[in-house]
């Protein structure tokens, strides 16, 4: 991920000063019977639940290891991408994301390759089955 | 009668120069130039040049190589038209001159305004399929989504026009095709819950002048009062909506148009096919989900759809049907000329339509399926396998193919001489399990969780030599690897194809006998084409250059970049060597 951030430097700058006007429109339709369950589960726990919900896996792999979008496992404090986006991208989640959802993403990424590393893909199950 | 039979050449000579045969029979192949994506119009990818062949192709050198500039998979061809190639590099894309009078010699670069957001958007790397030729100007998309003319002579832009914000997840990565005074263009993006489309743009102005998506309403879909199908599973009133019963999903259906088109000059009918529907999870989204994974014939001036066949209704595997459709005219049955549609399809099967109606005439696996056990030529549905169906929280194990296909965007060529399809195959199954997905805009609407399998017999691609009338192979090649890069069959009696792990090969036509291979620096995710040199004779030409996805697959990237390398950790061959090319290239052949 450090690659990214030094190649794209300046346009993410430029992204944060004018973060790329974006329509997120969850449909109703497909959020039909599977509003998030409470939480139940432990911080990172949460947070996995938010990568699988909101699609980051899609771009960042099932574990954070990367795919369309740059590896971000062990990421740190991911606040200010969630808030602006990026350039290449990554879109803003602000509207989506409480700032719980966002310290629970940080311990999610941070937990990645460790013992404690959350994996399962049930989501939409109040304390996930597999 | 002298008279007479001169009028007759005339009109013949005539029916020729506009790209149709004599006797109601189009031409097919290319000769000196290379003016559109796969050669001629219907796609073959059939070179009449002949000073190649069996004999002496094991001679072949390279005349000299030209590097892109460019990393990620370089999975188009270059187009020659007179002694001038053209080629659009992988994203941010540029068409680039090469003088071949001069040893490739840059003559111009054309380099429009790029939208960088496109990069992260794009599922599947930042290619792009290439460009198209016509009239003194050349046409081709961009990935941020413009359609751009460019004046072939000097480079200048003569118009461009956008076709949407990629800030929607809307990608364009295929190649345009003109027919008549239109430049067709087809979306990608499905991956990211677009709704595909395809347009006809105006050749003069660039200004749209139909669009159709392939779900939704008939008016949407631009099916109306001249439509037909030949089977009735495909007969109804929209539906486009009514196979999405429940659910408002057709909306981000995918079904876009990312492969190859093509067009049948006696039928005046524009082939292509559609992608898989979106979401992946199948059970958001019940029904056949129509147009997804399906055939159209349209007519390219208008749009109108003539007829329509779905070739895999309710698609749980990512069976995109966005493979050519190849128009051959060939023996079939009592009838000694009948035309007929050719397609390879991710699905695994092989299919040979009449193109004038969509009618299934053959259809047969080309390589290993477990999905289904056949298609039913009198419904036109495929028999399931229900221990392959794909459910919402469960795995299902071991289906073939994989979502990258039986064959991928990867083009088949076609000789006339052999009456064989050449196609660049996949032998890979998988585990899948859908997940629930929720749509937002802009990110991948999905749910899948996938895992990659090597298919049976220790090998992953395989070049299959498939007469589409009898619908069995004539023979086939083994390859280690995936064949992720197109055929060529020339009229000297030889099909070149290259492979992931650098190999440049060329093969007997007749008989898969390999004759020729070369090991380049970089793999090859790109489709060789033929043209004649500056001397005035045959030529070969073919990129290298592998991104992501394809690297995925065995190799790791080649040429290297800092995007690439930072996906998915270390690629699978170890870390990434420092000495590696950092651009793609065109490579070009010729006999000593
Ligand atoms: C559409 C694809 C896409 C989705 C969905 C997406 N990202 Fe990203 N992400 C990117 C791209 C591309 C970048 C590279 C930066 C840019 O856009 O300029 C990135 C960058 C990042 C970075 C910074 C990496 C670095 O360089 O340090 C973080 C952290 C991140 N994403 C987290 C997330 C999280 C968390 C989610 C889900 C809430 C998410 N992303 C969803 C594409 C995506």
């Amino acid at each position: 991920m450090h690659v990214i951030r030094v190649l794209s430097a300046a346009v993410a700058l430029a992204a944060l000063l004018h973060p790329p006007a974006r329509a997120v429109v969850p449909q109703p339709d497909t959020m039909r019977g599977i509003a998030s369950p409470a939480a139940t589960l432990s911080s990172a726990g949460e947070g996995r639940r938010v990568y699988l919900k909101l699609n980051c896996y899609g771009c960042h792999g099932m574990h954070g290891y990367g795919t369309m979008g740059p590896n971000i496992a062990g990421e740190g404090d991911v606040t200010e991408w969630i808030y602006a986006g990026g350039a290449q991208g990554m879109p803003s989640f602000r509207a989506l994301m409480t700032s719980t959802d966002i310290l629970n993403m940080n311990a999610y990424l941070k937990s990645i390759g460790t013992p404690v590393e959350p994996t399962f893909t049930h989501w939409w199950e109040a304390v996930p089955s597999q | 009668m002298a008279w007479r039979a001169r009028w007759a050449g005339g009109v013949c000579a005539a029916a020729l120069w506009l790209g149709l045969g004599c006797g109601g029979a189009a031409a097919q192949g290319t000769g000196a130039t290379w003016p559109n994506p796969g050669g001629d119009v219907q796609g073959t990818r059939y070179s009449t040049l002949t000073d190649i062949t069996p004999a002496n192709v094991s001679t072949l050198v390279q005349d000299y190589a030209v590097q892109t500039g460019s990393t990620g998979s370089h999975e188009g061809q270059p187009l020659v038209i007179g002694t001038t190639l053209y080629l659009v590099t992988p994203f941010p894309n540029r068409l680039v001159a090469l003088d071949l009078a001069n040893s490739g010699a840059v003559k111009w670069t054309y380099t429009p305004p790029s939208n960088e957001y496109a990069r992260g958007v794009a599922c599947c790397d930042v290619v792009n399929r290439g460009a198209v030729y016509s009239g003194g100007n050349i046409f081709f998309a961009t990935l941020d989504n413009t359609v751009a003319a460019v004046n072939a002579t000097t480079g200048a832009e003569v118009w461009r026009t956008s076709m949407g914000d990629p800030g929607t997840g809307l990608t364009m990565t295929g190649a345009p095709l003109v027919v008549n005074k239109r430049v067709i263009v087809g979306s990608a993006g499905g991956e990211l819950g677009i709704r595909g489309w395809i347009a006809g743009l105006d050749i003069a102005t660039g200004k749209q002048m139909w669009k159709a998506y392939n779900t939704g309403p008939d008016a949407d879909v631009k099916i109306g009062p001249n439509y037909k199908s030949y089977y009735a599973k495909d007969k109804g009133t929209n539906l486009g909506t009514a196979t999405w019963p429940g659910t408002t999903l057709w909306q981000q259906g995918g079904a876009t148009v990312w492969g190859w088109l093509t067009y049948d000059p006696v039928l005046k009918l524009l082939y292509h096919g559609t992608a898989n529907p979106g979401v992946w999870n199948p059970d958001m989204r019940p029904g056949d989900n129509k147009w997804g994974a399906s055939v159209f014939a349209r007519n390219p001036d208008t749009g109108a759809v003539n007829w329509a066949y779905q070739i895999t209704p309710h698609d749980s595997w990512d069976f995109d049907a966005m493979s050519e459709f190849v128009p051959v005219d060939l023996p079939f049955g009592k009838n000694a000329s009948r035309k007929l549609l050719v397609h390879f399809d991710k699905n695994g099967f092989a299919y040979t339509m009449d193109r004038a109606t969509g009618q299934v005439l053959v259809a047969a696996a080309f390589e290993p399926v477990t999905w289904a056990t056949g298609i039913n030529l009198t419904t036109g549905l495929p028999t399931l396998d229900p221990s392959h169906a794909v459910h919402q929280g469960v795995t299902t194990g071991n289906v073939c193919p994989s979502p990258f296909g039986a064959k991928n965007y990867s083009p088949s060529a076609y000789s006339p001489l052999t009456k064989l399809f050449y196609v660049p195959a996949i032998n890979m199954c998988d585990n899948i399990q859908a997940l629930q997905a929720m749509f937002v805009q802009g990110t991948p609407f999905m749910g899948a969780d996938v895992t990659m399998l090597p298919g049976a017999g220790g090998f992953m691609g395989e070049l299959v030599a498939w007469n589409p009338v009898t619908g069995a192979r004539a023979w086939s090649v083994q390859e280690p690897l995936p064949l992720y890069a197109g055929a060529l069959a020339t009229a000297g009696g030889v099909v070149f194809y290259g492979t992931l792990d650098n190999w440049f090969k060329a093969v007997d036509a007749k008989s898969g006998a390999l004759l020729f291979q070369t090991k380049l620096e970089c793999g090859i995710a790109g489709n060789p084409i033929s043209f004649t040199g500056a001397d005035g004779k045959q030529r070969i030409a073919v990129y290298t250059g592998v991104g992501w996805i394809a690297g995925g697959l065995g190799t790791g990237t080649c040429p290297r970049s800092g995007w690439d390398d930072n996906h998915a950790g270390p690629p699978p061959g170890g870390p990434p060597d420092p000495n590696a090319p950092t651009s793609g290239a065109v490579h070009m052949f010729k006999l000593p």
